[in-house]
């Protein structure tokens, strides 16, 4: 019975840890605005990165002996006591002070086991093991799609930048926005080991030349990028999309 | 850097027999192929746009010759570093015409393995703005 509690709540903080994943977008913003520029008229340009991992928590799996060992002994107790509040009602009952005396033993107290010099005792942390794969590749119809990624860059730079004016302020804002939504957008829809890098350009239109160019190392059967452009009358959208296979 | 000066500090230590050790010279490429040099990178991508846009006025039928030669200069020069990435190496070349310019990344990888840089570089001309992302290959 001990035991099988033991294995539920164990299981059950599991869950709880792997949901409890942090996905907290880590910012880094490189400003690169033209101060000492000698054109006064030329505009800011000025670059954004942003990168989201998946970070696991360190697993705390200590303190769980003592929660099973107290829910243990309360149920155990409170079929026998009626009062379920109060895991010592018998010594409660016979002197109220001596609650009050336990507590104050120490923090230890509540952790279960406690050797014989007074520390803590944990108990050793279970590793996790997986078993092998033996994947060396994508499976045949899960590798990144740039025709479907082409499709969405185009639809997301349309819908959103089909009624936006260019605003030197407001614009850096806009271009890392696009970006985080085309990487959170394709990180639902790429297949799993696939790393995606998002790059998204924004400028104004004055009659200027712009060229982009990208060129990778990387495994070409595996790896793809997908890439659209906007332009209305007052600015102009670059998006990439690079996918990388990893095992 | 630091492993190298931790392998010839203890080399110094235990004499030239024990410096074959197997293990201790795994451990070492291990370390410095996982690492990407961010400084290191930019600094190359700099001089290489430097050699090469350095003393030329934004020509259009011109610029595609010189992205292409800044990317792939820059890319053969981080793969001799002898590091376990694959480069993604973008460029991006605006004539300077009084108009902004606004680049954003965001990506969806592993921070303690993946990183990336980003040059700014600009003349009389034009602005150059160059994104290098390293991706680890191994876990």
């Amino acid at each position: 019975m001990v035991v099988l509690v033991l294995m539920y709540l164990w299981t059950s903080s599991q869950g709880s840890t792997m949901a409890d994943i942090p996905l907290s977008p880590s910012e880094d913003i490189v400003v690169l605005a033209g101060a000492g520029d000698a054109h006064s008229r030329s505009g800011p340009v000025s670059c954004r990165r942003r990168s989201h991992s998946i970070e696991m928590p360190p697993r705390q799996l200590t303190r769980l002996r003592s929660i099973d060992e107290r829910s243990a002994v309360h149920s155990r107790r409170s079929s026998v006591v009626s009062n379920m509040n109060v895991p010592f009602s018998r010594r409660n009952s016979l002197c109220p002070i001596a609650l009050s005396k336990r507590l104050s033993l120490g923090p230890w107290a509540h952790y279960g086991r406690v050797s014989f010099s007074g520390l803590p005792l944990y108990q050793p942390i279970k590793e996790i093991q997986y078993e092998n794969t033996y994947k060396m590749g994508p499976d045949l119809d899960c590798r990144f799609n740039p025709c479907r990624a082409q499709k969405m860059l185009e639809t997301i730079l349309r819908t959103y930048l089909a009624d936006t004016k260019y605003n030197a302020l407001t614009s850096g804002q806009l271009a890392q926005n696009l970006s985080d939504l085309i990487r959170s957008k394709l990180k639902e829809s790429s297949p799993s080991r696939y790393k995606v890098v998002c790059s998204v350009l924004l400028g104004q239109v004055s009659h200027q030349g712009v060229k982009v160019s990208s060129r990778s190392l990387w495994d070409p059967h595996n790896d793809s990028f997908a890439s659209a452009s906007y332009s209305n009358a007052t600015l102009f959208a670059v998006a990439m999309v690079h996918g990388l296979y990893h095992e | 850097m630091c492993s190298c000066l931790w392998y010839s500090t203890g080399r110094l230590i235990a004499g030239p027999t024990s410096a074959h050790c197997p293990v201790t010279q795994w451990r070492i490429t291990a370390q410095a192929e996982n690492t990407f040099c961010g400084d290191e990178a930019s600094s190359i991508v700099k001089e290489c746009v430097d050699v090469i846009l350095g003393g030329v006025d934004y020509d259009d039928c011109r610029v595609n010759e010189w992205m292409s030669a800044v990317v792939e200069q820059s890319l053969t020069h981080l793969v001799k570093m002898e590091k376990a990435f694959k480069y993604i190496v973008t460029c991006t070349v605006m004539q300077k015409r009084g108009g902004g310019l606004h680049t954003a990344s965001s990506s969806f990888w592993d921070n303690s393995t993946d990183a990336s840089c980003t040059v700014r570089w600009e003349n009389r001309t034009m602005y150059c703005v160059v994104n290098v992302f390293a991706v680890a290959i191994h876990l």
